[in-house]
């Protein structure tokens, strides 16, 4: 496990600065573990727990009406080799009721996360519908973060393995801390506040005319479902669901490519969808993995990146999710037996191919 | 029966298909008439067959040789509505001898060979041309990403991380975990 490997770059300018988020980080994570008792996976399978589940309804919705700022921890671990390898930081958080979200990773790089109000939301009317559809939930008990109490709430599988622990305040209902888990308990990504302070500035990431660029221009890339049937209809794959509760949220364009993000309102995988075909020769830097007759080409991450050709796409993956769900993705979108994918080199002989397309089209009223 | 008459000749000069003969002599056997026609065409032509040659008269080959000068200019084309002259709708048999490697003439024969290579050559450099132009159209680097187009893609994994990061906003439960491993083109223009 490689802490703070971001912040190992001196990009912070002082070593108190590199030194205390990679010492706190781990005493963090083992103190909250020790105060936390956890609950046995195989003493459930009973219902939701109606309290559960409308503790989770006021959490989804507490970004709405709910300000805050605070110093967190993340920390996430690669889905492909569940080894050691792992990334973690310690960014500031700043959000705006209603608003955006803006991350700060030591006051140098910075991310506007948009809310749910900023995407053309495709799964249902409440992003707890997810979570709530994917799993059974439960309280398992109270706990304190950063110095505010909560209530500990427990997503399980159908196999009765916990997949996600929420701290959630009594307060306001805010996530204060979650961590989420493989099915065989291997934790995947986990992140806590340090510090919080509820309330603040009623606006966040805005610039100084208070319009935000990034909402406008991604309203225009936003699909529907009716895009996504036209899409459909015109070869792309869109599945709409990637199995086990993943289920698709939101598709947009990006450049050339389709985005489709699926989750479980725990887990989180993006698909992109791109016109033509992978050339091993122009990738550097990914592993190989077998599977059927075709080939996978990955990078570990942590997030778990994998890509491929299929059937005239170029499908790539980003997951913050078991490999599970990544394989039956594969198994509906299988990669291109290798023999396939040589003959989609670019022979002199394709080309005349593709020319002789291009001029038969020229003269083709219809096209 | 009807009388061999203008078929005598033919006959004589033994111009008959071979079964108008054949009923042209068995009508011989059984009509006087026609037989002793047919001996006088004999004769006739016997006769003309045995006289001597005769050379021209020097006035005749001269005026033989005027009509090959050249004369007057010709007559002013008729008018394109008037009607074509009648043409016989068939032609005088080929007398030259037959074509083939007996009896081509070797100029002629090396003529055709060079005409025929050089054709090849010009077919050729056509097609050739053709498949070059064609490859040129359908080479992945001009031609327009259609969805239909195959084209070599490598997928700008940064670019997508960071558009991951962000489609996760909206998710209450999930962690910002994507963002730790994005590139300073994700950094926001903030507040």
């Amino acid at each position: 496990m490689s802490l703070g490997n971001r912040v190992g770059h001196g990009r912070t300018g002082g070593l108190a600065a590199l030194v205390v988020p990679v010492l706190a980080m781990p005493l963090l994570v083992g103190a909250l573990a020790v105060f936390v008792q956890a609950v046995p996976a195989t003493s459930r399978d009973v219902g939701d727990d109606p309290w559960a589940v409308q503790l989770l309804r006021q959490s989804a919705a507490a970004g709405e009406h709910v300000s805050y700022s605070g110093t967190q921890y993340v920390s996430t671990w690669s889905a492909l080799t569940q080894s050691a390898a792992s990334t973690s930081a310690v960014v500031q958080v700043r959000h705006a009721a209603g608003g955006q979200t803006e991350i700060s990773l030591h006051d140098r790089q910075s991310a506007i996360l948009d809310g749910r109000t900023a995407s053309r939301w495709l799964a249902g009317e409440d992003p707890a519908d997810l979570l709530l559809g994917a799993y059974t939930v439960r309280v398992a008990g109270e706990d304190a973060v950063a110095g505010r109490y909560t209530t500990v709430v427990e997503a399980f599988r159908s196999d009765g393995s916990v997949a996600a622990r929420l701290w959630l305040d009594r307060e306001t209902a805010l996530p204060l801390r979650r961590e989420s888990y493989t099915t065989d308990g291997y934790t995947l990504s986990a992140s806590a506040f340090v510090t919080i302070a509820i309330g603040g500035p009623a606006t966040c990431c805005k610039t100084a005319d208070g319009v935000d660029p990034a909402v406008d221009s991604r309203d225009d890339s936003m699909l529907r479902w009716d895009d996504i049937e036209d899409l459909r209809e015109d070869g792309w794959h869109c599945p709409g669901s990637l199995g086990q509760g993943m289920d698709l949220y939101e598709a947009r364009r990006v450049g050339d490519a389709i985005q489709l993000s699926y989750s479980d309102g725990v887990m989180t995988v993006s698909v992109f969808e791109q016109s033509g075909w992978l050339d091993p020769d122009q990738l550097d830097g990914y592993d190989t993995a077998d599977f059927d007759e075709g080939v996978v080409y990955t990078r570990p991450g942590p997030p778990a990146r994998l890509t491929w050709s299929s059937d005239g796409r170029v499908i790539t993956v980003v997951a913050e999710a078991p490999l599970d769900t990544v394989r039956e993705l594969l198994e509906q979108l299988p990669p291109d037996p290798v023999a396939s994918q040589e003959e989609k080199k670019d022979g002199f002989f394709d080309r005349i191919g593709r020319g002789a397309d291009r001029v038969g089209s020229w003269f083709n009223p219809f096209d | 029966m009807r009388h061999l008459d203008e078929r005598i000749s033919d006959l004589v000069d033994d111009r008959l298909e071979h079964d108008e003969r054949d009923r042209a002599l068995v009508h011989l056997t059984v009509c006087a008439h026609c037989r002793e026609a047919v001996d006088l065409e004999r004769d006739a032509r016997n006769a003309l067959r045995s006289l001597p040659d005769v050379a021209p008269s020097e006035k005749l080959l001269s005026s033989l040789l005027a009509l090959a000068e050249p004369g007057e200019p010709l007559p002013p084309a008729p008018p394109s509505s008037a009607t074509p002259a009648p043409v016989a709708g068939w032609r005088p048999r080929d007398s030259r001898p037959p074509s083939g490697p007996s009896g081509a003439r070797p100029g002629a024969r090396s003529a055709r060979r060079v005409r025929a290579v050089r054709v090849v050559a010009l077919g050729m450099c056509t097609t050739g041309a053709m498949l070059i132009l064609l490859a040129s159209l359908g080479s992945t680097g001009n031609s327009p990403g259609t969805p239909d187009t195959p084209v070599s893609v490598v997928p700008p994994l940064e670019q997508f991380t960071v558009e991951h990061a962000r489609s996760t906003g909206g998710l209450p439960f999930v962690e910002p975990a994507s963002l730790l491993v994005t590139t300073d083109s994700s950094t926001g223009d903030g507040w």
